[in-house]
């Protein structure tokens, strides 16, 4: 079943980003995203342990800010394509529901190994002055971490890119005009580069170590996914030029 | 070149869209966020962040009870949200349903982990970890008899959630008939479930396969499906007469 939710053209008001308004109504399956992220986010700082019983509990407490805002970004990323995704195409059939609680259990699994990166990423560019509270002794524990990073993050961006996919199916029936076609394609591909970075990440993992004798080379994997800042520096400016082509946006 | 103005947003073509409650009500966020939270409950480590590769190891081996574990919240979720898109109210009775609903889910979250992380234990050959260790018969017998009562419970909530749609409203066919097939499915579920707590109840005491079968019987909800079809086909025709 389509259900679109906008009170038909009359109502229909073009957003900013180019898209018409259709889901300005929250439905069942967005609250039920909403407050699964929100508890996963919960998740990472409750569990940190419990409120700190001296200054110095306080202290190492606070020097997990960073992992802690960098995962909080991650999963806040997600969690804006879905509401983004919801406002442009207002879709509330199953293979929606399917496809947003498939995301809801992939952050759920992987709400801790994100953090456990963010926390060997941090400690390892402070050199151990911010704190991560295991060790990665061996290649192998090095190669995990690495692999469960890029299966988690790429997953999660492939459900978001299907997303995407879902709606350019139902283009004809949801009535996307040529603008919103156009934006639908390059937002498909927009996160369709995640898991293919996460590809690239995941092939580099299986040759580490890359170069002999240059120690940091090991962290390549990882670093690889810096580049993806990069492609989030082209996708607006193209995003722009769409918008450009197809003249300015009536109110 | 201006933008061209979209053409009308189709109109709900399912039938039984027509009449719900616009935005989801206060009770719907409610139960929305208490089964989201249900499943942050099973998450696959709930106390610590992993704090060694081997503790990730070991976490990751949670997943997949915890993916069976998910799919029944999920699927709970599912039928109070279908039900309530299509014949939503606010009315007394459906609001302590649904509460009794999301009290269930609660208490039942644990017993589902237990559940499937022993049934996942015993699939793999011990490979795959369990939460919770079931030494004797009687453990066993406990956990399937609360994970049957949970089910039969839970799929209760949902069918007087049914049984209330059908005492209210226009009894058209096509909302006879889709009533119809979910009461029947429900049943399918609550005969099911307390199948499962009998046969728990019988077993012999010497190990063997046998200690499965009141898991086993839950295949009978693949009944659910051809059960649904016939009584929504005798609904129609009853509704349409």
């Amino acid at each position: 079943m389509i259900r679109s939710r906008s009170g038909g053209a009359a109502a229909a008001v073009r957003h900013e980003d180019g898209f018409l308004q259709r889901g300005a109504e929250v439905t069942r399956i967005e609250a039920f995203v909403d407050a699964a992220f929100a508890f996963a986010i919960t998740l990472m700082v409750i569990s940190i342990d419990e409120i700190p019983d001296s200054i110095d509990a306080l202290k190492l407490a606070l020097k997990a800010i960073p992992s802690y805002a960098a995962s909080f970004l991650l999963i806040a990323l997600f969690w804006r394509g879905h509401a983004d995704w919801s406002r442009r195409y207002g879709l509330d059939d199953r293979q929606s529901q399917r496809l947003s609680l498939l995301l809801v259990f992939l952050v759920l699994i992987f709400i801790y190994p994100l953090r456990m990166v963010f926390d060997a990423l941090f400690s390892w560019i402070s050199s151990g002055w911010l704190p991560a509270k295991f060790s990665l002794s061996t290649l192998s524990d090095l190669r995990l971490m690495f692999a469960v990073f890029a299966l988690a993050f790429g997953s999660m961006g492939l459900v978001s890119c299907l997303l995407y996919v879902h709606a350019w199916r139902l283009r004809e029936r949801i009535g996307l005009d040529a603008l919103e076609r156009d934006l639908t394609r390059h937002a498909m591909l927009r996160w369709a580069v995640i898991p293919l970075f996460s590809l690239i990440s995941l092939a580099l993992t299986a040759w580490l170590p890359m170069i002999p004798g240059v120690p940091w080379s090991v962290a390549l994997p990882g670093c690889i996914f810096f580049g993806l800042h990069l492609v989030q520096l082209v996708m607006p400016i193209q995003h722009r030029r769409i918008l450009a082509r197809h003249g300015p946006i009536a109110p | 070149m201006s933008v061209p103005t979209a053409p009308p947003n189709t109109v709900p073509t399912d039938p039984a869209a027509r009449g719900r409650v616009a935005q989801p009500s206060r009770l719907e966020a409610f139960v929305d966020a208490a089964f989201a939270f249900a499943l942050t409950l099973l998450v696959i480590s709930i106390d610590t962040i992993p704090e060694s590769i081997d503790d990730l190891t070991a976490a990751l081996k949670g997943v997949p009870a915890f993916a069976l574990s998910f799919a029944v919240i999920a699927m709970f979720w599912y039928q109070h949200a279908r039900w309530s898109r299509r014949y939503g109210s606010d009315r007394l009775a459906v609001t302590l349903l649904s509460l009794v609903l999301v009290f269930l889910v609660l208490i039942y979250v644990y017993p589902l982990k237990i559940v499937f992380s022993a049934a996942m234990t015993t699939l793999s050959g011990g490979w795959l970890p369990s939460t919770t260790r079931i030494d004797s018969l009687d453990d066993l017998v406990l956990v399937y008899r609360i994970y049957g009562l949970g089910w039969s419970a839970m799929w209760l909530c949902i069918v007087g959630l049914y049984g209330i749609a059908a005492r209210s409203g226009a009894p058209t066919p096509e909302r006879a008939a889709d009533i119809a097939a979910n009461l029947a499915v429900g049943a399918v579920a609550i005969a099911t479930g307390l199948a499962s707590v009998l046969i728990a109840g019988v077993l012999p005491a010497e190990r063997s396969w046998v200690h499965g079968l009141p898991g086993i019987v839950y295949v009978a909800m693949n009944l659910a499906w051809p059960a649904s079809h016939v009584a929504a086909r005798r609904a129609a025709r009853t509704a349409a007469a």
